[in-house]
């Protein structure tokens, strides 16, 4: 029996995890070798220096900045998203939901089908201080006080950022969530309004908990796309990662050092110091919504 | 689907009595009222009308989107579509996308699947620490990576070769499906599988009979995920697919952009958003049924 | 889909450069030893070998490669020849150069050649200077290039880029729209400060920039300080000389330059505009005054109307009591061929570039591009447009008073994109011009500290 098992085990793996070790593991092996050189990036020649480029790292100011930014984001978006997502979910799908649902839940969605550059190229028109959607609409609406220079002024530059982000993600996990209420049975909600539970209650004494498994699916994700944001910043911002380092993220910040400046060795390094930030908060954020979960 | 629900997670989940039923029953109300309709069509409309203004703003000419960015064009500039067509060879470049994307989404789930049921199922040394090889491929900054796996797929000789990008768009794909269908593979019924070894089934019997066919679903809900991530993927091809003749789409998007940039072609630029976005949306409006069904097997892990 | 190809040509056109002279006569006695392996300039091509000509597919794009491509054609019907073009050089060409299988010529925007050639990844390509014209029997290529041209694209003194386009940056204006209201362009700062009053209550914005890629206001506002300071500050900022950037001149161009955000001067929104869109509000007249280099109206394209009448000046200098005439502008060669150190056809890629810089072929670019090229008379008889011809007033009365940028932004990209950041904070008010200066000071003394950056000396 257990010989059989681990013939299965071994034959179902052997295919997968040898291509994964190929194309994906010894590429990454690679990439963690170079941050202890100080690697070009033009000829195959570079020096092992060991850990010289984490020391500079850790008194780069700029990589501090950008860490800062990141943080920033991996708190907002992933709340701001889950929240916004939460309440039209629930609007979409409590007792059948408010007229049109189900049209919303599919326009909600688009976003998600466009490609991050397209979104990019796009919400620089609505960005564009003279005549973009944003200010254009605030002038129309009598809010022309309102209206900013938006990713031309370091104050505002990262929030429209995330702005981006937020109307790019929300439909996606509009989406996610209505399906799992819709999967929720109908009689437990009619139990619990027999129970005396108004709207809020049930959701969260009940919605919320019986979903919290796509919650955490959906602040892991989010929590990954927020360390990320290359795609965005690079397309949107102004310089980029500007104006002066305003909108400099991680990222960003690792591909100017090796595309820009030549420097794949310091840039590996802060792919490895990104991989680690990344892998710690993944594993954080599971242990923290585990044990709300459980709270329930 | 409600065979999936364990039981025991919905029981602490009933709402206790509360004191003032009546009042919060009222506030609840009204907050699904006006206000919230209300919202619910403010962000309909956000997300709509973007995209609306991309659609209307391809048609018109390059000063009337600059001095009436509001308004209809006077006149329909088909021929921006036209020119957008032509530089960024969408025709020839979509049927590689397709090749290339749907094989790589086909290949993920097959070999992912393999590694979550196997994860998921088995206990055997080693089974956490290649568990987390797979996870952290997903947090770990793909460009970095881009030199070494260029010289990992030329010495393969899969430079510029469908099966070169397939591969490694597959394997790319691997850790988050993997991530997703080892919790998806736990939360279902061991039992079931336990009682189908003891009728003298095999193991791979178990696995395409049974677990299979259940995690359908699931596999249709990281299959578009997959098919979103991919479909849009753009470093990667740039790198490893240098050949003209087997541009994707993405790369022909980049083209229109990045000329754009030199001849200050908006409407073009507009026409090249429209030609890219439309495609996708029709297969999303065709799919969406599929989709939604399949995140709510996602959803219920 | 991203920008920084564009954001990379920027860095290599800004000033229509892209060409160090790093020291360029003093050093040509230098031996070419320490350059690429296998050099052997001079050698005869062969023509079985088979051809790679990179090309960069964006402002100039590719319909000009045809004619000298056919050419090459001609003359080796055996020889494979080949086109690839592509917008991300560095990411398209890198492993091929790690990998030892680069093209034979590439049309380079995007790669760093500086750190190229100090890897020894470039061929000398001095010997081409010394062949025969394609097209002129019996002169050397060197005497049919306009001056400055044999001496520009040398690193350590070896020739190792061949630019092709001639062009100069300075500030843009639409001649009638200046006519009409009887404004006439000033020569210092003060009175431009002035102007730029008047022109606000004739309800147009004075200034516009392409806030998006900062770097583009940094040329003038270097160059304003210059004409204050004279060339001895361009050495010493080059130089990395300590407390360079103190100089009052350069902090006093800094407060000349914030004016314009603090005075109302700047069109509205600026600071967050793409190169595209503040040069078609340009061009619409919304803004009298635009910097930027001579390719602008190949880049405006159809947007602009027919009767702009586009004309280049020279920057403002700051005071009467300038060091530096207001004539002198930046520009002079530009753009970059280059020829790998290990490509496997080098001496066809030479020849490719004999061919390149024809007079045909160059006449042929212009025709295309409607940009003037690097050889003597290409472009005779080539209609050229009111934004040639004030670009051409502009080179000749410059005179000797031309150099090709500040080496500072070519040899160190990193200082130079840490001087993008400062002044995008100054446009934001976000430094007062002392801080920005201080700032300045602290990126190049860490520049120069930077034991891993190689240094070069002007």
């Amino acid at each position: 029996m257990h010989h059989g098992k681990y013939r299965f085990v071994f034959s179902l793996l052997l295919v997968p995890v040898g291509l994964y070790a190929v194309f994906v593991i010894s590429p990454y092996l690679q990439a963690f070798s170079i941050a202890l050189t100080d690697w070009q990036g033009m000829t195959a020649d570079s020096h092992f220096i060991g850990f010289d480029n984490f020391v500079k790292l850790f008194h780069d100011p700029v990589f501090w900045t950008a860490l800062r930014h990141n943080v920033f984001l991996l708190v907002s978006i992933p709340l701001v998203i889950v929240s916004l997502s939460l309440f039209f979910s629930a609007m979409l799908n409590y007792q059948g939901g408010v007229p049109g649902s189900r049209i919303y839940k599919v326009v909600y969605f688009f976003p998600s089908v466009l490609s991050i550059a397209v979104v990019g190229v796009l919400w620089q028109f609505v960005f564009e201080p003279r005549n973009g959607l944003l200010n254009g609409f605030l002038q129309a609406v009598g809010l022309g006080d309102l209206k900013q220079i938006w990713l031309g002024d370091g104050k505002t530059a990262l929030g429209s950022i995330m702005a981006v982000v937020v109307w790019g993600g929300v439909g996606f996990y509009v989406v996610l969530f209505t399906a799992a209420m819709s999967a929720i049975p109908r009689d437990l909600y009619e139990a619990a309004l027999l129970d005396g539970a108004g709207p809020w209650q049930s959701f969260w004494r009940l919605t919320l908990p019986l979903i919290w498994g796509s919650v955490q699916v959906a602040i892991a994700y989010l929590v990954i796309g927020a360390l990320d944001m290359f795609a965005l910043v690079q397309v949107l911002s102004v310089g980029p990662g500007g104006p002066d380092d305003a909108t400099q993220v991680i990222s960003l910040y690792m591909y100017t050092n090796a595309f820009t400046y030549g420097n794949f060795g310091y840039a590996a390094a802060i792919g490895v110091a990104l991989f680690a930030i990344n892998l710690i908060l993944t594993l954080l954020t599971f242990r923290l919504t585990r044990r709300e979960r459980v709270e329930y | 689907m409600a065979t999936l629900i364990d039981p025991a997670r919905l029981r602490p989940a009933t709402p206790e009595p509360e004191p003032e039923p009546h009042v919060r029953r009222t506030v609840g109300s009204v907050l699904l009222g006006g206000t919230s309709q209300g919202f619910v069509l403010i962000w309909g409309v956000m997300v709509v009308f973007p995209l609306l203004w991309a659609l209307v703003s391809s048609f018109k000419s390059d000063p009337e989107i600059f001095k009436s960015p509001w308004g209809l064009p006077a006149v329909w500039h088909w021929d921006n579509f036209e020119r957008a067509w032509n530089e960024s060879h969408i025709g020839t470049y979509f049927l590689n996308s397709v090749i290339v994307v749907c094989c790589g989404v086909v290949l993920t789930l097959v070999l992912s699947s393999a590694v979550a049921y196997v994860l998921a199922r088995f206990e055997f040394p080693g089974n956490r620490i290649l568990y987390y090889v797979f996870v952290g491929g997903m947090v770990f900054p793909g460009f970095l990576a881009l030199v070494p796996l260029f010289f990992v797929v030329q010495n393969l000789g899969l430079l510029n070769t469908y099966l070169g990008l397939i591969l490694v768009y597959a394997t790319h794909g691997m850790s988050f499906s993997v991530f997703f269908l080892t919790a998806f593979f736990r939360t279902q019924s061991k039992e079931l599988a336990e009682a189908a070894l003891v009728d003298g089934c095999s193991h791979w019997g178990v696995l395409f009979r049974i677990m299979l066919p259940l995690a359908r679903p699931g596999l249709v809900s990281i299959g578009i995920f997959q098919f979103l991530g991919m479909w849009n993927e753009y470093l990667l091809p740039l790198v490893l697919n240098t050949d003209e003749q087997r541009y994707l789409v993405t790369q022909g998007l980049a083209n229109i952009a990045v000329t754009q940039g030199y001849h200050s072609d908006f409407s073009g630029l507009f026409a090249g958003l429209t030609i890219s976005i439309l495609p996708v949306l029709a297969v999303y409006l065709v799919f969406h049924k599929q989709i939604s069904t399949g995140m709510t097997a996602g959803a219920l892990k | 889909m991203s920008t920084d190809g564009k954001v990379e040509r920027r860095t290599l056109l800004r000033l229509a450069l892209a060409v160090p002279a790093a020291g360029a006569l003093a050093s040509c006695a230098k031996p070419a030893s320490k350059a690429a392996p296998a050099a052997q300039t001079g050698s005869k091509v062969d023509g079985t070998k088979a051809l790679e000509f990179f090309n960069f597919d964006g402002g100039y794009g590719k319909a000009w490669t045809q004619m000298p491509l056919d050419l090459y054609r001609q003359e080796f019907p055996k020889a494979d020849v080949k086109l690839t073009s592509g917008q991300k050089l560095q990411q398209q060409l890198q492993p091929r150069f790690i990998q030892g299988n680069p093209p034979d010529l590439i049309e380079n925007v995007g790669l760093d050649a500086a750190a190229l050639a100090s890897q020894k990844q470039l061929m000398d390509i001095g010997a081409l200077l010394e062949m025969e014209s394609f097209d002129q029997p019996g002169v050397k290529v060197k005497d049919t290039l306009l001056p400055g041209v044999a001496e520009a694209g040398r690193y350590d003194g070896v020739k190792y880029e061949m630019p092709y386009v001639f062009g100069v940056a300075g500030i843009w204006y639409s001649q009638p729209l200046m006519d009409k209201h009887g404004w006439t362009y000033p020569k210092h700062w003060d009175e431009m400060l002035a102007l730029c009053a008047e022109i606000k209550k004739a309800g147009i914005a004075p200034w516009t920039y392409q806030g998006k890629f900062p770097g583009y206001l940094t040329s003038p506002m270097l160059m304003t300080a210059y004409k204050a300071a004279g060339p001895d500050l361009k050495k010493k900022i080059d130089n990395l000389e300590p407390n360079a950037w103190r100089d009052p001149a350069l902090i006093a161009a800094a407060e000349g330059y914030q004016e314009l955000v603090s005075k109302g001067y700047l069109l509205e929104g600026s600071q967050a505009l793409s190169h595209t869109q503040s040069q078609t509000y340009w061009a619409q007249g919304k803004a009298v005054f635009i910097p930027c280099g001579g390719w602008l109206e190949n880049e405006l394209g159809a947007i602009a109307p027919k009767d702009l009448g586009m004309t280049m000046v020279p920057v403002p200098g700051l005071s009467s009591a300038d060091k530096a005439p207001f004539e002198t502008v930046t520009g002079g060669p530009g753009g970059a061929l280059i020829v790998p150190a290990q490509a496997k056809n080098p001496q066809g890629g030479i020849e490719l570039l004999r061919i390149i810089t024809s007079k045909k072929c160059m006449r042929n670019f212009t025709e295309l591009t409607k940009s003037l090229s690097v050889v003597k008379g290409a472009s005779d008889g080539v209609a050229l447009s009111s934004a040639n011809k004030s670009m051409q007033k502009v080179i000749d009365e410059a005179g000797t008073n031309i150099f090709l940028d500040w080496s500072f932004r070519l040899w160190y990209k990193k200082l130079l994109d840490n001087s993008d950041k400062a002044m995008a904070a100054l446009m934001n008010r976000e430094v007062t011009p002392d801080e920005w200066s201080k700032r300045m000071q602290k990126f190049a003394d860490e520049t120069a500290k930077d034991p891993s950056i190689k240094k070069f000396h002007a």
